[in-house]
């Protein structure tokens, strides 16, 4: 990539990164992100935990995950315009990655302003989250954000987008249904149900959170590579970083279980 | 008798051109909820049933993908008539599957969600419809792309409204006001689909006579 051709990266993602938080499933996510934790999070130790910590994964990672798909693949449908755009597809790519940035801080500010929100009322949880505990869910977020570009590139057939979904979904739920392989799943929820109706605290699943944290870190690294490595024209470059990054992701799946 | 040979030759096209791979896929995943699923509650047969509703809709906006839009545009039958035809097969191949979940599921639930879990598919499958409809209007060639999110974002939406406003509610005595609200979302979907499947060519009289005397134009016949 040329001197020039770098310089159009930063712009370019600053456009993707306004585009992705203007979009409408973007602003959904973030509306029932705060609908579920104003249901949820004053009910009780445990829904308060759950709401604080996993909510944010499900109810705005799957529209970002949605958002981000969109935005990716609306430029692959007007291929021809962009073609005459001083800027091949793999900058387009990197830039649509650095904008999944966007979000990300985004739901770091709200999950922010929510913990100081829980502080302030006073909200009585069994403890409060750490900072890995909290980090689950703007982690699932740019995880999702990549993710949906990276779908975008490598699948793009109408209807693609739902199907990795549903794996996902399918995938998460079976793992987190394992008795000791739960935190290698995306969705964790840290709170034990106590007896019904789930309201008091229980306790939590063991695990390592700091290092789930950089497990779902990994991830997120490893979406953005895959995305990266359809278009690029330094392949063995994105094959190299992608190994690097599945050895991180099996050392700290597993690091994370014991 | 013209429009139903025109119809009847646009059904026979439209059939090879529809867009069936996510309508096979909700099949496939269909048959593994059924026969994966293993209700000990009641409460345990709704919800796979109510997930098959999702995928029900979720396949079913891809049925007004059309590649041949252009091509088949001066065909003389109207929008809505063109629009019905698609919709057709969706339907074709809806009501099966759904009669077949209901078979499987249905013996677990109490009789009236027999009921209301189909007017609860019905509701969600006009929505997602009328709004595929309405991308297409505004000229997206390929309207379930955008339209499948949409019924996952709606589909979250409509499972976190709050108590008063629940929708997916699994309390007795908010059965029959949530099932009000389903019942007002299926005739609102109703009538944006129709709405929404008029032809963007053809005009009312009045709307007419007002744009003609508004440009000063003397309207044909009059």
């Amino acid at each position: 990539m040329t001197a020039v051709g770098i310089r159009v990266v930063p712009p370019l993602a600053l456009n993707e990164t306004a585009r992705l938080l203007r979009h409408p499933l973007t602003v959904l996510g973030l509306l029932l992100w705060i609908l579920r934790v104003a249901e949820d999070g004053w009910a009780g130790p445990r829904p308060g935990f759950t709401a604080l910590t996993a909510e944010m994964i499900i109810f705005w990672g799957v529209p970002a995950f949605f958002a981000a798909n969109l935005v990716a693949s609306a430029a692959r449908r007007a291929e021809e315009t962009l073609s005459a755009a001083p800027c091949d597809r793999s900058r387009r790519t990197g830039a649509l990655c650095l904008a999944a940035l966007g979000p990300f801080a985004l739901s770091c500010t709200a999950q922010a302003l929510m913990a100081g929100l829980y502080l302030i009322t006073g909200n009585e949880l069994e403890r409060f989250p750490s900072l890995a505990e909290l980090g689950m869910g703007p982690l699932n977020v740019l995880g999702a954000g990549l993710l949906g570009v990276a779908v975008a590139r490598w699948l793009p057939w109408p209807g693609a987008s739902v199907l990795v979904m549903l794996a996902l979904i399918v995938g998460t739920k079976l793992l987190f249904d394992q008795q000791g392989k739960y935190l290698l799943a995306l969705y964790v929820d840290l709170a034990v149900w106590g007896p019904a109706p789930h309201l008091d605290a229980a306790g939590f699943l063991p695990g390592d959170m700091g290092l789930h944290a950089l497990y779902l870190l990994s991830l997120c690294l490893g979406a953005g590579a895959l995305a990266m490595l359809k278009d690029t024209p330094r392949r063995e470059l994105w094959l190299g970083i992608g190994a690097v990054i599945v050895l991180c992701v099996m050392i700290t799946g597993i690091g994370q279980l014991t | 008798m013209i429009r139903l040979t025109q119809a009847a030759l646009l059904a026979r096209l439209s059939g090879k051109v529809i867009r069936w791979q996510p309508l096979m896929g909700a099949l496939l995943v269909t048959g593994t909820v059924l026969v994966w699923t293993e209700p000990l509650t009641w409460k345990g047969a709704l919800w796979p049933l109510r997930l098959i509703a999702v995928l029900l809709t979720l396949a079913s906006v891809f049925v007004l993908d059309d590649a041949a839009a252009n091509v088949v545009a001066p065909v003389p039958l109207p929008l809505w008539a063109r629009t019905a035809l698609r919709l057709g097969f969706a339907l074709v191949w809806i009501v099966p599957v759904w009669g077949v979940s209901l078979l499987v599921l249905g013996p677990y639930l109490p009789a009236v969600w027999i009921l209301w879990s189909t007017v609860e598919l019905a509701g969600m499958l006009v929505v997602g419809l009328a709004g595929t409809v309405m991308l297409t209007r505004r000229g997206m060639r390929e309207p379930g792309v955008a339209a499948a999110p949409s019924v996952v974002g709606g589909t979250l939406l409509i499972f976190v409204l709050p108590g008063p406003v629940a929708m997916l509610t699994l309390r007795p005595q908010d059965w029959t006001a949530a099932h009000l609200r389903w019942s007002l979302l299926l005739m609102a979907g109703l009538a944006a689909l129709t709405w929404m499947s008029r032809d963007p060519v053809r005009r009312s009289t009045l709307t007419s006579q007002l744009a003609g005397s508004r440009n000063g134009l003397r309207v044909p016949g009059k």
